[in-house]
C-alpha cells in the first residue's frame, strides 16, 4: 500500500502544477489533530471547477472534518489548502471573503430560528455583501423559487418540515452566488420520505454545473451525479474513482467491505 | 390621617422611585449585555479584568456602595447627585447579575448557529450582532423583567441617601403621625401596586416571546 500512495501523491503534485488556476479546491498533504486523535492524515485532493465530488466513508473517517477545513470551520495543522486561488491559513485576513464564495449546507440545517425564511436568505447578502433590502429580497426569492419553496418565504424555520428546512438552507447558501458548494451529510438528519426532495434539488444544481463536494451516504445520488467518488477511512483517502468503477469494481478490501455494509 | 391620605402621601415619592428605576435600567441593560458578551469572548487577562468588574458590582452590598459613592467620593472632589449615585449603584448591581444570564444564554446557543453565519461569510461581530445576540436576548426577557422588579424594590434604599422616594415619604409621614402600622402597610401596598403590573407585563412577554422576538428581529 505504501508505494502506491507515494505514487499517487506525485501524480497529484503534477496535476496541481498544471491545473493550479483551474482548480476550485486544492488540498495538499493536509493533517489535522483533535488533541491526540489524528482526524486527517496527509490528505491530498483536488477538485476542478465544475466537478462533482462525493466523499463517503464510515463515521469518524474524517470526511466531515475535511470539507469543514475547506471553509476553515476547522483549521488544518499541516499542509496546504487553496480555494479559488487563495491559500487558507489560520487567522488569515480576508477569510470571510473566501467563505462568501463557498456555500455550505449542514446536516442539522442550522437555519436561524429567529428569522423568517426570507431573512435567513438575505442576512448575509445585506450584512456581508451590503446589498440593499429590495435587491437582496429579489435574489432570495429567485433562489427560493429554484428550490421550490418560495411560497413559504414569510414563515419561520420551525414551521417547516425537515426537508423544506434543508431546501431553504440550500437556497440561503446559493444567495451568495458561491463558486463551490459543500454538503455535509445534508440528508442524514431527514426522515426517509424527505430525502428525495433534497436530493432532487442537489441533482438539479449539479446538472447546472455547480462545483460540489458532497459528504453523503446516498449512493444513488453518487452514482447519478458524481464525477468522482472518494472513500475515506481513519483520516486518509483509501480510494478514489469514477462512480462506475467505484461501485462496480472497487480496488480495496476496506472499500468493498464498506459498500457491502451500505448496500446490505 | 386616613389610610387613603397616607397612600397618596407616599405616592408623592413615586416619581423619584420611577426616576431612579429608569436611569438604573439605563445602566443595567447596556452593562449586562456588554459585560456578558465580553466575558463570553475574552480570555486570559481580559477575562480576568471583566470578571473582576462584574464581581465588584455583584458581590458587594448595595447599601454600602450607596454610602461609599455618595458620602466618600466628595472627599476626593467627585460630587454626584443622589439620583446619579442611586441609579448607578442599583443599575450596575442589577446589570452585573444579568450579565451572567447573558453569558449563559450565549453559551447555550447551538454552535451550528455561529458556524452557519461564518460559513456565509459574515465576520465574527456580524454573527454576534445578527445571529447570536437576538436569540440570546430573547431567551433572557424573563430574567430581565425579574431584574427590573428587583431594581424597583431596591430603590427603597435610596431613601438612605436623602432622596424623597416612596420609602422616604413613608418615613416622613411616620414622623409626623406616629401611625406605623397604617403607614408601612400603605408603603407595602404602594410597592405592590408598582411592581405587580411589571410582573404581569413580564408574564405577558414570556408568553409572547416568540411573537415579540419576531417583531424585534425583523431585519
Amino acid at each position: 500500500m505504501e508505494p502506491e500512495r507515494t505514487e499517487r501523491r506525485t501524480l497529484v503534485v503534477e496535476f496541481t502544477q498544471k491545473a493550479d488556476s483551474r482548480a476550485a479546491v486544492l488540498i495538499e498533504g493536509v493533517s489535522k489533530w483533535f488533541g491526540t486523535f489524528q482526524a486527517l492524515d496527509k490528505v491530498s485532493l483536488n477538485v476542478a471547477v465544475g466537478e462533482r465530488l462525493v466523499i463517503c466513508g464510515p463515521s469518524g473517517s474524517g470526511k466531515s472534518t475535511l470539507i469543514r477545513c475547506v471553509n476553515q470551520l476547522e483549521t488544518h495543522d499541516e499542509g496546504r489548502i487553496v480555494v479559488s486561488g487563495a491559500e487558507l491559513r489560520p487567522g488569515m485576513r480576508g477569510l470571510a471573503e473566501v467563505r462568501r464564495d463557498v456555500g455550505m449546507v449542514f446536516q442539522q440545517f442550522n437555519l436561524f430560528p429567529h428569522l423568517s425564511v426570507l431573512d435567513n436568505c438575505t442576512l448575509a447578502l445585506r450584512r456581508a455583501r451590503k446589498i440593499p433590502k429590495d435587491a437582496a429580497n429579489q435574489i432570495a426569492m429567485e433562489k427560493l423559487e429554484r428550490v421550490h419553496i418560495a411560497e413559504q418565504a414569510k414563515k419561520y424555520p420551525r414551521q417547516l418540515s425537515g426537508g423544506q428546512q434543508q431546501r431553504v438552507a440550500i437556497a440561503r447558501a446559493l444567495c451568495m452566488k458561491p463558486k463551490i458548494m459543500l454538503f455535509d451529510e445534508p440528508t442524514s438528519a431527514l426522515d426517509p420520505e424527505m430525502v428525495k426532495e433534497v436530493l432532487d434539488v442537489m441533482t438539479a444544481l449539479a446538472k447546472e454545473g455547480m462545483t460540489m463536494i458532497c459528504v453523503t451516504h446516498e449512493m444513488g445520488f453518487a452514482r447519478e451525479v458524481a464525477d468522482r467518488v472518494v472513500f475515506m477511512d481513519k483520516g486518509a483517502i483509501i480510494e478514489e474513482a469514477a462512480p462506475q468503477k467505484f461501485f462496480g469494481n472497487p480496488e480495496h478490501d476496506r472499500t468493498k467491505q464498506f459498500l457491502k455494509q451500505l448496500l446490505h | 390621617m386616613s389610610f387613603i391620605e397616607i397612600v397618596l402621601g407616599i405616592l408623592q415619592g413615586a416619581d423619584v422611585t420611577a426616576e431612579v428605576t429608569f436611569f438604573g435600567l439605563l445602566y443595567a441593560v447596556p452593562f449586562a449585555v456588554l459585560a456578558g458578551v465580553l466575558q463570553h469572548f475574552s480570555t486570559g487577562a481580559a477575562r480576568w479584568a471583566i470578571t473582576a468588574l462584574i464581581e465588584f458590582w455583584r458581590s458587594t452590598s448595595v447599601i454600602v456602595l450607596l454610602y461609599v459613592f455618595y458620602y466618600s467620593l466628595p472627599a476626593f472632589g467627585i460630587e454626584l447627585s443622589a439620583v446619579a449615585v442611586g441609579a448607578m449603584v442599583l443599575g450596575l448591581n442589577a446589570g452585573a447579575y444579568s450579565s451572567q444570564s447573558v453569558r449563559a444564554a450565549l453559551q447555550s446557543l447551538d454552535r451550528g448557529q455561529c458556524e452557519a453565519g461564518l460559513a456565509l461569510g459574515l465576520n465574527r461581530f456580524a454573527v454576534l450582532r445578527w445571529i447570536e445576540l437576538p436569540q440570546a436576548l430573547r431567551k433572557m426577557i424573563p430574567t430581565f423583567v425579574n431584574e427590573a422588579i428587583q431594581l424597583i424594590k431596591g430603590t427603597a434604599l435610596v431613601s438612605l441617601i436623602t432622596l424623597t422616594d416612596m420609602t422616604f415619604r413613608a418615613k416622613q409621614i411616620a414622623q409626623s403621625t406616629y401611625d406605623p402600622v397604617a403607614i408601612y402597610s400603605g408603603l407595602l401596598l404602594c410597592y405592590l401596586m408598582v411592581c405587580y403590573p411589571v410582573t404581569l407585563l413580564g408574564r405577558h412577554l414570556e408568553r409572547s416571546t416568540g411573537k415579540l422576538g419576531e417583531r424585534v428581529n425583523e431585519l
